[in-house]
């Protein structure tokens, strides 16, 4: 595959007015909640909410505001990405890749062979403790783990052949969201909003839903790396007090508007003595947003409006608790990408033990993290087709890794990067669709491998941009989200 | 792997790693280079096929090959991916970057072959693996000699052009700085230093005019804030109001200059570049212990104002320099904790290919130096020359060599030379007191009178009831009854060496009321203390001992995390009859950690030993001499020393005691075998290294000579050299051996290091002949050091060392084995309390290596022929000589001379006990010199030619590291640390006026090349670099004409006429607005509020910890929210747990250089400023101390502004404030008159204040 592409293929500012902005980004409740402050002109007067000095290491000026939308470079089939993040690499041969070859070499020694592995603890060739069944039209099969979200493989598209770069967590972390596997690249989530912009002005581009378990490798997997901060991914937390200084410490709310008034006061004193620099208009602007998301956030979280037949779907009832947890993060996925939010990653509750990660008793902990995460899916899939927001979201499923097909020890698998499944569904894919295939045994893919970062390109080719014109300049290079790789994965592109 | 033909991009992934890890280059393989040159001849023989074969070629070949090749292999592409071209024959026997891609008639041996069956370098084609009937037939192709019609291609290298010299021309920041002369300006009477007129001219040259002079208060908050971080308080602001000398501007300065602030701002700076964290961040967030010596140490250096240079060569070679620096305090060589730098970088736990790991390493190394001082993208080139500055990639290969050679260290600081004073001290003690005992010992024996004492003796130890009588081995113990799971002798050695006679009775007890009984033989009824030595492991249960039905002490619990030998302990005492008793171990459960859940025990050995034993005076003394002129005393002496030599080798007696049996019999046949043990040692000593590798058993080093040889050593703990005449030890009263490499030859107090050469690892197992304590032994594989933390693929790579201060084999296995082809050193570390003493190390597959003293050694020959025990021994005493009793305690002669030793070991006592603990710092030291090999793509697996160690060839032209020159690092970064370097100089002078100017003149600070900015004012620039360095690179000098300039002074306020002409302010016809760094806006907070702590140094304090902050390696506890008031600086620096209000204010995430911060304006941002419960926190501790001091309100509004702004409020504001106030107190139900004494109302105006713009912006 070649790339022609000689400039760097930055976007121009695209020239909205923040009025046309303030207009497009129809957020819903926002502008209740502005009102009080909008009536000044010191807030109306400049529109320029967010405006960022920024310039990037050439020198020159990237767009005023970061996060003001941004034509894509071509027709984009979707408009937001919900990124199921199976944090610890769940095992592709007992969920999405089933191999009877397992099933009859149970026991003996593997007979391919081995790659050092992160525990080097070879045991021998373990079967999957789980059937496999064909669903839907398609015939695609699932495996006992996952019967929810089996229900939906005809709108489904599992690729078998998925590699990744790294046997260690947090490398293969790294990887998996920036593109490399150290820290400080920009998050997948971070390029999106950078790319793209955001649709919603009270609400960050990027959210992360943190079920529990930040993975290893920190925060850091959400950043925006050299990318400007506004792209970074925002931590929300479950619980009441879901984002970090999101609730005022005043009493009341009359308290906290007489010191933003009086703020605003003051501030317009500065301005005056400084003749309005661009720089300090934007940064009281920035108090604006912040307002905003303080009444925002709340009822964002407080699921509002949401019936109970829809949270039982959820699983919001169910007696495993996991499942509750991640019931509510998938409600909260949908409930943001109805307000416009690009970019909504998805971490796993804890199940008591370990992640996705299950070096030994495999059939316990596969089956607490599926529990936790099946029914929950199954609803977001089917919520999202309700609601007429399926065609205009991407939905992923992954690990940063699979999980090898021999045994570590006796009842658990190692980690396998050579091969392993994960699947996508909703707008601009392909339903019923299997892509690409492993060995006999399940190890190594062989046939239409993929890279991560061809997982990257074809996530934002759904977005409306090309990956080799997505660059930053950064380090004496234009850098890009897929390096100097990736490729279309085109057989699940409808 | 696809083409790609990207001018910009670059394979940054390409040094991840390629599918297939297999671990190293099968060194049977020839590097790309080697292959090419033997395969040239083949290319031009080549062959005619005939047409049958052609058309074999084209109708099943060439199929294959335009199907799964062409694309990106073609012959008609204009560029092919990897020089590979499949064109012709010869195309494919020059073959591509790496080597040829066939070898006709040797598909084994073909790379094209290995890479279509997903092999060990490349996997191809890269999406799909072909089917296998393909693979067949193109290897029968290969076998078939790969038959191809005659195509002649060879004139087309698909090497592409590199030209370096014409790239170093074409780019103005190779070239030296001009000698500019300082511009005329039409306004001569603005500038005030030559800076400005710079900056005039091109101003006047644009046609713009200069902004008016800022007022008093602007500038000096705008000096504060440059040169300490912080503002100036109302006093300091008034003082220089009131100033109207000539000098008010400068004496400001030089007080900010002379303030230890200007440390801490000025380091913090410096931290961006090196990437500085305080833990590893990945997957476990391990620490890298001690870094804050080297913040303090950057802190110390601004403030001392060191010269940059020597900052420079302190960063990269601060642990070679003839004369290092010393600490100004505490006297250490304060240098070397410059080299701290290096080792700041992100680390993970368990890289399954530990050689990329090390690249990885490397190259971010790499990357910080040269960005760092060089402000050069150096790291561009690892996979492929640069694809725009002059530097190749065997330039960045020579750079990784220098790292090679180089190792990661803790380096012990002597505070005040205290130690190595001590060690001196000590050292003269024990040489005199050495001296003294020899030469009494040439005295006292003779051999006649050896063979006395020897006879004598031996006589006396028979009398001795033998101490091992009272112990009985696990193994020897006889069961009689068991209810739960079976026992039996297991050998224990896997475990290491610890366990009596190497085996244990095992019982597998499976339940909780099992019970397992014993006979015990009591030789006579006595009250007996039963002592007992188990092994502990993480199943093993808690267990009461019984014996005959009745409780001996207290349960005891078997559990323990590893496998351990408990030491033998009392276990209780018990009256008991002469004949046979029953001793029972009852299971009482099993630890709540215990995992998985079993109650083994395990008995190495137990002791009954009569308490009346322990009140008899000792036996020996009571024992007449035989010989009448025998001394008792001595005698006694002698007597134990035979006890000793049953088990210690080495000791002079040893061979006497095994071939007399103790003195009972006599058996010539144990010289034999040791003659046997003897030839067996011998010929591993002569086994040789044979190109690198080494024929196994070999004897890597058994310190002989009287020098550590390529061995290196850190610390004061092992000396100089090996020991080398024996030397007394005050501790023991023993005399040590020679040959030793020795950490106890002064003190156990001391600590210090010893690391081998570099060697390619090439057995499963290394063995070391050593006495010792509390040491540890780690196999560095690759420089990696990550395994104290976490021993996943690395076990046996660290080991502890306890031999209970006797000579023994000591084993180092375990993970190594999967690492032979790599490259390691050993580290013998002493870290203060223990001790080691190595005899010699040795790489062996065969297990245990022989042992034969060199004493035993000597007397063999003498030996093999004696008649009987008499002459034996009279043969042994003449053979022996005085001198080996120097390692007998009874050498110590009579009481005067006793005496004068207990007098020197008492003084040698108290000069330990003052002996201090070094400083610990992290830091380089040297290695062995190795040279790296480029390699191609970015692949450690694919190597090219060797890149001999040097700075950039575009720098210093080729150059040459002499090998005795160690790594060579002091000559790079005295190459680097020069005024004749182009970049150096620029790249500094550019960064401090980054910092005071907002903007650098290059404004890619870390980026001069070909990508990065171009200077606004080149001559500027120039003129500033020689400046600088004709000035004697003096930081504090260079910043003071900065901030002294006309330029400095200028106001921020945006003339109209500039907006069209300037719009960003490049030109720098005024100042611009800035926003204060996240650490600026916190110190100020601190310092407003009165909580400021301004103690300088110190290890940091921890961070506090929010919900948000989650993940594993999240410390156990929170630090406090206010940072305990200390500056932001010292605010701990996790990788994985950055300070959340710093990074929203754009500290960055350390991961690379960062000259220049990202200034960004994010929610965030508003939301700590508005409810982040340190601000808010901060607001009350403001307002309190407000409210306590009285004030009427307009006063206190106007005290506030000063405060915080440095200036007094307006009417309007004044009157603004006012208003709030009352408004909160009628929303707070507080009377009027009751304002003042209210802190929540003040505290929501302090709150406020703190949010105003004007807080965090200088204008």
């Amino acid at each position: 595959m070649k790339n022609k592409n000689h400039h760097c293929g930055r976007y121009q500012p695209s020239g909205f007015s923040r009025r046309e902005m303030l207009q497009k980004s129809a957020c819903g409740f926002g502008a209740v909640a502005l009102s009080a402050l909008m009536n000044d002109k010191s807030y109306s007067g400049n529109l320029s909410p967010t405006l960022n000095p920024l310039d990037d290491e050439s020198g020159r000026q990237i767009f005023k505001d970061p996060l003001a939308p941004k034509k894509p470079h071509f027709g984009a089939k979707i408009e937001h990405v919900i990124y199921l993040y199976m944090d610890g690499g769940p095992s592709q041969v007992d969920t999405f890749d089933p191999k009877p070859m397992l099933d009859k070499q149970n026991g003996k020694p593997f007979s391919m062979k081995i790659e050092p592995t992160q525990f080097n603890n070879i045991g021998k060739t373990l079967a999957s403790p789980w059937k496999f069944k064909n669903y839907g039209e398609s015939g695609t099969p699932v495996s006992e783990l996952f019967p929810n979200v089996a229900k939906h493989v005809d709108d489904m598209a599992v690729i078998r052949s998925m590699t990744s770069n790294f046997s260690e967590h947090t490398n293969a972390n790294y990887f998996l969201h920036t593109g490399n596997g150290f820290q400080g690249r920009p998050s997948m989530g971070a390029w999106v909003g950078y790319g793209l912009g955001s649709e919603c002005r009270d609400l960050p581009g990027f959210v992360v839903l943190n079920g529990g378990l930040i993975p290893p490798g920190g925060l850091d997997c959400f950043n925006s790396g050299f990318l400007p901060a506004s792209y970074q991914g925002s931590i929300f937390n479950a619980g009441n007090n879901p984002v970090a200084n999101i609730q005022r410490t005043e009493r009341s709310d009359k308290l906290q508007k007489n010191k933003l008034a009086l703020l605003k006061k003051l501030d317009s004193e500065v301005s005056e003595q400084t003749g309005r620099v661009d720089q300090i208009e934007s940064a009281i602007a920035n108090y604006e947003l912040a307002y905003r998301m303080q009444a925002v956030v709340p009822e964002l979280t407080s699921l509002a409006g949401e019936t109970e037949q829809t949270k039982e779907m959820y699983g919001f009832n169910h007696k495993w608790n996991g499942t509750k947890i991640f019931g509510r993060q998938c409600l909260l996925a949908r409930r943001l990408v109805e307000k416009g939010v690009r970019f909504i990653e998805l971490t796993c509750p804890g199940v008591g033990h370990d992640r996705w990660d299950q070096h030994g008793n495999l059939k316990k902990g596969h089956e607490d993290n599926s529990r936790s995460v099946d029914q929950p899916i199954g609803a977001l899939l089917t919520d999202l087709k309700q609601r007429g927001l399926f065609e205009k979201t991407l939905v992923v499923w992954s690990g940063e890794f699979g999980r090898t097909p021999f045994a570590q020890g006796s009842n658990g698998r190692d980690h396998n990067p050579f091969g392993f499944s994960m699947w996508m569904a909703g707008g601009g894919i392909k339903g019923g669709t299997v892509v690409g295939s492993t060995d006999e045994f399940g190890y190594k893919a062989v046939a239409d491998r993929f890279q991560i970062h061809d997982m990257h390109a074809t996530m934002l080719h759904l977005l409306g941009m090309d990956h080799e014109k997505l660059t930053y300049r950064y380090s004496g290079r234009d850098m890009r989200l897929t390096d100097v790789h990736g490729k279309l994965i085109k057989q699940i592109l409808a | 792997m696809r083409f790609f033909n990207l001018p910009v991009l670059c394979c940054l992934a390409l040094a991840t790693m390629p599918f297939g890890f297999s671990d190293v280059l099968p060194s049977s393989k020839l590097t790309a280079q080697e292959q090419k040159a033997k395969t040239k001849k083949d290319d031009e023989a080549n062959p005619k096929f005939s047409d049958t074969e052609i058309e074999y070629f084209e109708t099943k070949i060439r199929p294959i090959l335009a199907k799964r090749c062409y694309e990106c292999h073609g012959p008609d592409l204009d560029e092919v991916e990897g020089e590979l071209r499949f064109s012709s024959r010869g195309a494919l026997l020059r073959g591509g970057e790496t080597g040829p891609a066939i070898i006709p008639g040797d598909p084994k041996n073909s790379l094209l072959i290995d890479t279509i069956n997903y092999g060990e370098v490349y996997e191809m084609p890269p999406d799909s693996k072909m089917p296998a009937d393909e693979i067949a037939l193109l290897t029968e192709w290969v076998t078939k000699n790969a038959p191809w019609p005659m195509v002649n291609d060879a004139h087309r290298s698909e090497a592409k052009g590199f030209d370096l010299e014409k790239r170093k021309q074409n780019h103005w920041c190779w070239q030296a700085p001009q000698k500019t002369s300082i511009p005329t300006v039409k306004d001569s009477g603005w500038p005030l230093d030559p800076i400005d007129h710079f900056i005039l001219q091109k101003s006047e040259a644009a046609g713009l005019s200069m902004a008016p002079a800022a007022d008093r208060r602007t500038w000096i908050r705008r000096v504060y804030f440059d040169l300490t971080g912080l503002p100036p308080t109302p006093s300091q602001v008034k003082a220089f109001e009131e100033d109207r000398s000539d000098k008010a501007f400068e004496r400001v300065v030089d007080e900010l200059m002379a303030s230890e602030h200007f440390g801490e701002r000025w380091a913090r700076h410096w931290m961006d570049l090196i990437r500085y964290a305080e833990t590893c961040g990945h997957e476990f967030e391990y620490p890298i212990p001690h870094a804050y010596q080297y913040r303090d140490y950057l802190i110390r250096a601004f403030n001392s104002d060191v010269p940059y240079d020597q900052i420079i060569k302190e960063h990269i070679a601060g642990d070679l320099l003839d004369k290092p620096r010393r600490n100004p305090q505490l006297g250490f060589n304060e240098s070397i904790v410059g080299t701290g730098f290096w080792f700041l970088d992100e680390a993970t736990h368990a890289p399954v290919d530990v050689r990329l790991d090390e690249a990885n390493h490397i190259d971010n190394r790499i990357d910080v130096m040269s960005k760092t001082f060089l402000g050069l993208t150096v790291a561009c080139a690892r996979c492929h020359d640069h694809k725009f500055d002059a530097i190749s990639a065997k330039d960045y290969y020579a750079l990784a060599g220098f790292l090679q050679s180089s190792r990661r260290q803790l380096a012990m600081l002597d505070p005040n030379g205290k130690i190595a004073e001590a060690k001196d001290k000590i050292q003269q003690l024990r040489r005199a007191a050495t001296a003294e005992i020899r030469e009494a010992m040439k005295l006292e024996f003779g051999a006649d009178k050896i063979a006395n004492y020897l006879m004598a003796a031996s006589n006396a130890a028979q009398a001795l009831p033998a101490k091992s009588n009272a112990m009985i081995e696990g193994e020897d113990l006889k069961v009689i009854a068991n209810n739960a799971g079976e026992t039996r002798v297991q050998e224990m050695s896997a475990f290491g060496n610890r366990w009596s006679g190497a085996k244990q009775l095992f019982w597998l007890a499976d339940k909780t009321d099992g019970e397992l009984k014993l006979e015990l033989n009591v030789p006579e009824t006595n009250e007996y203390i039963l002592k007992a030595s188990y092994t502990k492991a993480p199943d093993y249960g808690i267990f009461q001992v019984e014996i005959n039905g009745n409780k001996v002490g207290k349960p005891i619990d078997g559990f323990h995390g590893g496998v351990l030998k408990q030491d033998s302990i009392e276990i209780g005492r018990i009256e008991l009859k002469k004949g046979k008793s029953e001793l029972a171990f009852k299971i009482n459960g099993t630890n709540p950690k215990s995992n998985p859940k079993r109650y083994m025990i395990g008995i190495d050995f137990i002791e009954l030993i009569p308490v009346k034993e322990l009140a008899k005076p000792n036996l020996a003394a009571q024992t007449p001499a035989t010989t009448e002129d025998l001394d008792p005393k001595q005698l006694q002496k002698w007597t134990a020393a035979l006890q000793v030599a049953k088990t210690d080798a080495d000791h002079p007696l040893w061979l006497w005691q095994q071939v007399t049996k103790n003195g009972e019999g006599f058996d010539l046949g144990v010289i034999k075998r040791l003659q046997e043990s003897l030839d067996r040692q011998t010929e591993i000593a002569s086994h040789k290294t044979v190109d690198g590798k080494p024929q196994l058993p070999h004897l890597f080093t058994d310190f002989s000579e009287p020098h550590f040889g390529d061995w290196f050593v850190t610390g004061e703990a092992f000396g100089n050299q090996p020991t080398q005449k024996g030397h007394w030890d005050s501790e023991s009263n023993a005399v040590y051996p020679a040959g030793m490499a020795d950490s106890s030859q002064y003190s156990k107090k001391l600590h210090g290091v010893l690391r081998s050469p570099t060697f390619e690892l090439q057995s499963n197992e290394i063995w070391y002949r050593i006495k010792g304590n509390n040491v540890k032994i780690r196999l560095i594989i690759d420089g990696f050091v990550m395994d104290v933390y976490n021993g996943l693929l690395f076990s046996g790579a660290a080991i502890n060392v306890n031999t209970k201060d006797q000579f023994q084999w000591v084993r180092q296995a375990g993970d190594i084995r999967r690492y032979k082809g790599h490259r390691a050193h050993i580290e013998i570390i002493d870290q203060g309390g223990g001790y080691a003493v190595v005899d010699k190390v040795i790489f062996s597959d065969s297990g245990r290596p022989d042992h034969v003293s060199p004493i035993v050694a000597r007397l063999l020959p003498v030996l093999k022929d004696a008649a009987n025990i008499d002459d034996f021994t009279k043969k042994y005493a003449a053979a022996i000589g005085s001198d080996e009793f120097l390692a007998l305690p009874m050498v110590t002669g009579t009481d005067a001379f006793q005496s004068s030793l207990a007098k020197t070991s008492e003084m040698i006592k108290a000069i330990e006990r003052e002996i201090p603990n070094p400083i610990l710092a992290p830091a380089m030291s040297e290695g062995s010199p190795e040279n790296e090999r480029v390699f191609i793509r970015g692949n450690h697996k694919t190597l090219g030619p060797v890149a001999n160690r040097q700075l950039l060839v575009a720098l210093v032209g080729e150059d040459k590291i002499e090998e005795e020159a160690g790594s060579g690092r002091l000559r790079m970064a005295e190459q680097i640390a020069n005024g004749s370097n182009p970049l150096t100089g620029r790249v500094v002078v550019n960064r401090l006026w980054h910092h005071i100017f907002g903007r650098g003149i290059v404004a890619s600070p870390d980026n001069f090349g070909v990508l990065g900015q171009k200077p606004s004012h080149p001559e500027l620039l120039d003129y500033l670099a020689n400046e600088f360095v004709s000035d004697g690179w003096s930081v504090k000098r260079m910043l003071k004409r900065m901030v002294l300039s006309r330029t400095y002074r200028m106001s921020s306020q945006i003339n109209p006429q500039a907006k069209e002409v300037d719009p960003e302010n490049i030109l720098l016809h005024r100042s611009s607005i800035r926003r204060l760094q996240g650490e600026a806006i916190r110190d100020s907070i601190l310092a407003i509020s009165g909580r400021l702590d301004p103690k300088v140094y110190g290890p940091s304090v921890a961070l506090h910890l929010t919900a948000f902050m989650q993940g594993r390696g999240r410390p156990g506890r929170s630090g406090p929210v206010d940072g305990d008031g200390r500056r932001s600086i010292y605010t701990e620096i996790r990788r994985n747990f950055l300070p959340p209000m710093l990074v929203a204010f754009d500290m960055p995430i350390p991961f690379n250089s960062i000259g220049r911060r990202n200034l960004s304006n994010v929610p965030a941002q508003a939301l700590i400023m508005m409810n982040d419960p340190f601000v808010v926190g901060q607001a009350e501790v403001w307002a309190k101390k407000l409210v306590s001091e009285k004030t009427d309100i307009p006063t206190r509004i106007s005290q506030m502004y000063e405060q915080a702004f440095s200036r007094p409020p307006s009417d309007v504001e004044l009157k603004n404030a006012t208003t709030f106030i009352e408004l909160q107190a009628k929303e707070l139900g507080v009377k009027p008159e009751d304002i003042p004494a209210n802190v929540p109302i003040w505290k929501d105006l302090c709150h406020v204040v703190f949010n105003v713009k004007e807080f965090i912006y200088l204008k």
